[in-house]
């Protein structure tokens, strides 16, 4: 029992970070209705990001960690600076695209992350080598039910759990979010209805590089090395969460990445190569089963 | 005999002949070195690749991603025959050919199987959930091949023969550009483009889209096999690793950088985008940075690609050269109605 | 000798009923017209006609084959194909290839043959060539044989339709809106090509449509469709003074009005 409970513990820690990525590929796919490659590259400049913004406050460095409140501010400034870069991607990349045909945003995607990745890796104060990120909070462990679980994993998880209710909100709730929706259901609609398209793509892509910000800093807090190639392995599966979810749903996204989250867990326990491949397994399940994902709806083409 | 209609058919072939006969000039002349060689090998091996992806993706509208896959297939396929099941390095110099040949079949012929297992099942499913599946099964085959023990497992397999030359590599791709050329301006290629163009009107106009399908799927991972057996005889070594999602996103990008839907492109994507690294390297560790801002460029002010989806004359046969003069004029054979009657 | 016996044909959407028993006897060289306002699910029974729906309930039995499940393609081979309301051409290919293309299911060429270009297989070639060059002929479109399909204006491109259907060599055809968004002179034009192949091809025909100028004069019988059921059926003069048809188009106020 309190095996399996570490290992949900662990799952659920995995699971925030798959969710948080699958949350900005569902968006923009909802939106733009492309797969942005380029989105698990987010996640590394949100962490490799941090790694370099504390060091900025290294003179508020107590005995190792930094207090609450510097956290938040670095935690902050790492999800503005993410986003404003994911902006800045649509705007010179995506944008001009908009209008032809998927497949060739996808290719500039694939550019774009290529970009992302190697251009940091050739400067000289990043390289290659991979950094030890810094411990934003004190550890403490703590015993429940007989599994270990300790309050940097807490603060990640509810961390997660926070800003996901907060986009749940901000989607469902809010003016803004009513015109994602809007545009995510007709561009050109939305356009005639008075909507800045162009300013709600914009947002869009700045909340998914603020959330991937977010899932770099809860990763790296748990896997300590962050490194220019970090980003994607994790977004090619935080997107299989996405799909799995049913891509374009928000509340699939964060279905989804708790699901291979735990999945991959308890899999990897079993096996490390049943580990690897319980996402694909899980993905062609539900391809076979229900291909619009669980809380998926198909769209039938009119004939 | 139409010596007109011969020079105008035969002319590309004189090309890749003229091509090879001045690589070795030039070669034996000390100004190319077999580095210039072995890239222009790989980019020949990435043209086959590309062109037969471009069949499914380009030509029949599919979007398969997995590509990488059949060519490790492929390879694999290929290095098995030449390497356990006959004696690798030490197959004497009369059985190389047969063997090579026969490596070079099996390896095509594995992948087109496990094309249609595949496909099957999968060629149903639209757009983006066959492009996942195609992803999965890319990376479920380098899975398994990381596990199979007798063939090296993940370290991958050595001791390949270096039977790969210039030569075969030239050859080969001018088979498939002209294979698939033909199979283009056929009723084959015609249901492909039906299908991609409006899937639903080619349902009811009578094309099985499900066979076509199939068969444009199975062609290609055919041709892609043949070219990993070629890969794995170029390096003499093949693991697991070097045919992940990101060897298919390769061919990915030279096909649309080329121009989905031509052939042409295929060639100018493929063979510009394996060369252009290596002209980079001069830059040491700018190199990837700069190569990925061409590409995005490239797909911002070239977004059909850089043949802007159109062939050269010897890539594409126009409808009235079913009616000019065949190659051989049978003695007393009636004159075909010429193009300018219709 | 009914070449196409639809009957109790049904659809559901969910909980909605879009066609509700609709029944057909068709007879050989007929031409039948279905109208009906918007939405009232003609197309839908099409679709179901040709296989792109299935049934809910109900059976297509097309020259006493159950058809009923099977696919569009397999539709299209037994002998019965369409024209859609909106065009649906192969937006890419010539004019030339799109009527080509119809014609791959009587294709004889192998792949080998196809690969290797062998002369049988130009020989083929050609003849299909030719024998779609005629095709354009009847339908005024040689000219533009090598023309893009998406860059021909509109009625041509209607036209381009009717040329692909017509080489599937079809028994019945069925043309969804056929002259949607035409002047008069182009429906005139029209009306005279569909009489003009029904004879030629010897077709039976069923048309969807809402220009009642073009109806009328051509249709041997017309059925009406409203919210998915049959409101009336019978010939041209009998039907433009039905009441309960009057209603489903104007609406309740010109019932009584003389038409």
């Amino acid at each position: 029992m309190s095996t399996f409970l570490q290992y949900l513990i662990y799952g659920l820690q995995l699971g925030s970070v798959y969710a948080l990525l699958a949350l900005g590929y569902t968006m923009v796919y909802g939106i733009v209705g492309m797969i942005n490659f380029a989105h698990g590259d987010f996640l590394m400049i949100g962490a490799l990001g941090t790694f370099f913004i504390a060091k900025l406050f290294t003179s508020f460095n107590i005995d190792g960690t930094y207090p609450m409140l510097i956290v938040a501010v670095i935690i902050l400034i790492a999800m503005l600076g993410t986003g404003a870069i994911g902006v800045g991607v649509e705007a010179i990349a995506y944008r001009p695209l908009r209008n032809k045909p998927r497949m060739i945003a996808l290719i500039t995607a694939v550019g774009v992350s290529m970009f992302l990745e190697n251009f940091p890796r050739a400067l000289p104060f990043i390289g290659p080598n991979p950094r030890s990120f810094p411990t934003l909070f004190k550890t403490v462990r703590y015993s429940f039910l007989g599994a270990s679980i300790t309050s940097t994993q807490i603060i990640m998880i509810s961390l997660a759990a926070v800003v996901m209710v907060g986009l749940y909100l901000l989607v469902n709730k809010s003016k803004i979010g009513a015109q994602m929706r809007a545009v995510s259901m007709d561009k050109d609609a939305a356009a005639l209805m008075g909507i800045n398209v162009n300013r709600v793509i914009s947002i869009t892509f700045f909340i998914g590089g603020a959330l991937a910000a977010v899932a770099g800093i809860c990763y790296a807090s748990v896997y300590p090395q962050v490194e220019v190639y970090m980003g994607s392995w994790l977004g090619t599966k935080s997107f299989i969460a996405a799909v799995l979810g049913g891509i374009g749903d928000i509340r699939g996204a964060m279905l989804g990445g708790f699901i291979m989250g735990i999945s991959e867990i308890f899999a990897t326990a079993v096996n490390s190569t049943f580990g690897y491949a319980v996402g694909f397994i899980i993905l062609i399940v539900i391809l076979l089963v229900k291909p619009a994902g669980i809380m998926g709806k198909l769209t039938k083409e009119k004939v | 005999m139409n010596w007109k209609k011969l020079l105008k058919t035969a002319y590309p072939a004189a090309i890749v002949v003229a091509i090879y006969l001045l690589t070795i000039l030039l070669l034996k002349g000390g100004l190319l070195n077999k580095y210039y060689i072995q890239v222009m090998m790989f980019a020949g091996i990435n043209i086959m690749m590309t062109a037969s992806l471009n069949l499914v993706n380009g030509f029949t509208g599919q979007f398969c991603i997995g590509h990488a896959g059949f060519m490790s297939l492929g390879a694999y396929g290929a290095a098995i025959i030449t390497t356990m099941v006959f004696d690798g390095k030490n197959i004497p110099v009369l059985a190389q050919t047969p063997v090579f040949l026969l490596g070079l079949l099996v390896g095509g012929c594995v992948a087109a199987f496990v094309g249609a297992l595949i496909g099957l099942p999968s060629l149903k499913l639209k757009g983006d959930y066959l492009a996942i599946v195609t992803l999965a099964f890319g990376e479920i085959v380098r899975a398994i091949l990381r596990l199979i023990k007798p063939i090296g497992a993940a370290r991958g397999m050595i001791g390949i023969p270096n039977y790969s030359t210039l030569a075969w590599i030239l050859l080969f791709v001018t088979l498939t550009l002209y294979l698939l050329k033909n199979l283009i301006y056929s009723p084959y290629g015609r249901a492909f483009i039906a299908i991609r163009d409006n899937e639903i009107a080619a349902d009811v106009m009578g094309i099985d889209t499900t066979k076509y399908k199939i068969t444009a799927f199975c062609i290609a991972a055919f041709i892609a096999g043949v070219a990993g057996g070629l890969y794995a005889h170029l390096l003499a070594f093949i693991q697991p690793d070097s045919f992940s999602f990101v060897k298919s996103s390769d061919f990915l990008v030279f096909m649309y950088a080329g121009g989905s839907g031509s052939l042409t492109g295929s060639i100018v994507g493929a063979a510009l985008l394996t060369v252009l690294p290596e002209v980079l390297r001069f830059l040491s560790e700018w190199r990837i940075a700069v190569y990925a801002v061409v590409l995005v460029v490239v797909m911002l002010y070239r977004s059909d690609g850089l043949v802007g989806g159109k062939e050269l004359p010897f890539m594409r046969i126009r409808r009235g050269e079913l009616y000019e003069e065949p190659l051989f004029a049978r003695k007393g054979a009636k004159k075909s109605p010429s193009a300018q009657d219709r | 000798m009914s070449i196409l016996e639809v009957k109790n044909l049904s659809i559901m959407f969910g909980g909605l009923c879009a066609v509700d028993n609709f029944n057909l006897s068709l007879e050989e060289g007929e031409m039948v017209a279905v109208i009906g306002p918007n939405g009232a699910g003609k197309t839908t029974v099409f679709n179901m006609l040709t296989g792109i729906y299935k049934p809910t309930s109900g059976s297509i039995s097309f020259e006493g084959k159950e058809m009923v499940g099977k696919k569009p393609y397999q539709f299209a081979q037994a002998g019965i194909t369409r024209t859609f309301q909106n065009i649906r051409l192969f937006s890419n290919a010539t004019v030339a290839d799109n009527v080509k293309m119809a014609h791959t299911m009587h294709n004889q060429q192998s792949l080998a043959s196809c690969f290797l270009r062998t002369p049988a297989m130009r020989r083929s070639e050609r003849e299909l060539d030719e024998q779609v060059m005629d095709l354009l002929g009847e339908l005024n479109l040689t000219d533009k044989a090598d023309f893009l399909a998406k860059n021909l204006p509109y009625g041509e491109q209607r036209r381009l339709e009717v040329a692909r259907a017509l080489m599937t060599n079809p028994k019945v055809l069925l043309l969804d809106e056929p002259v949607a968004g035409m002047i008069t002179t182009e429906l005139e034009e029209m009306a005279r090509l569909v009489v003009d192949i029904r004879k030629r091809f010897h077709l039976t025909i069923i048309l969807i449509e809402h220009h009642m100028n073009f109806v009328m004069p051509i249709a041997d019988r017309i059925k009406v469709l409203d919210f998915g059921k049959t409101i009336a059926e019978g010939l041209p003069q009998q039907i433009q003074r039905d009441p309960r048809v009057i209603e489903a188009y104007l609406g309740g106020e010109y019932k009584n009005v003389d038409a």
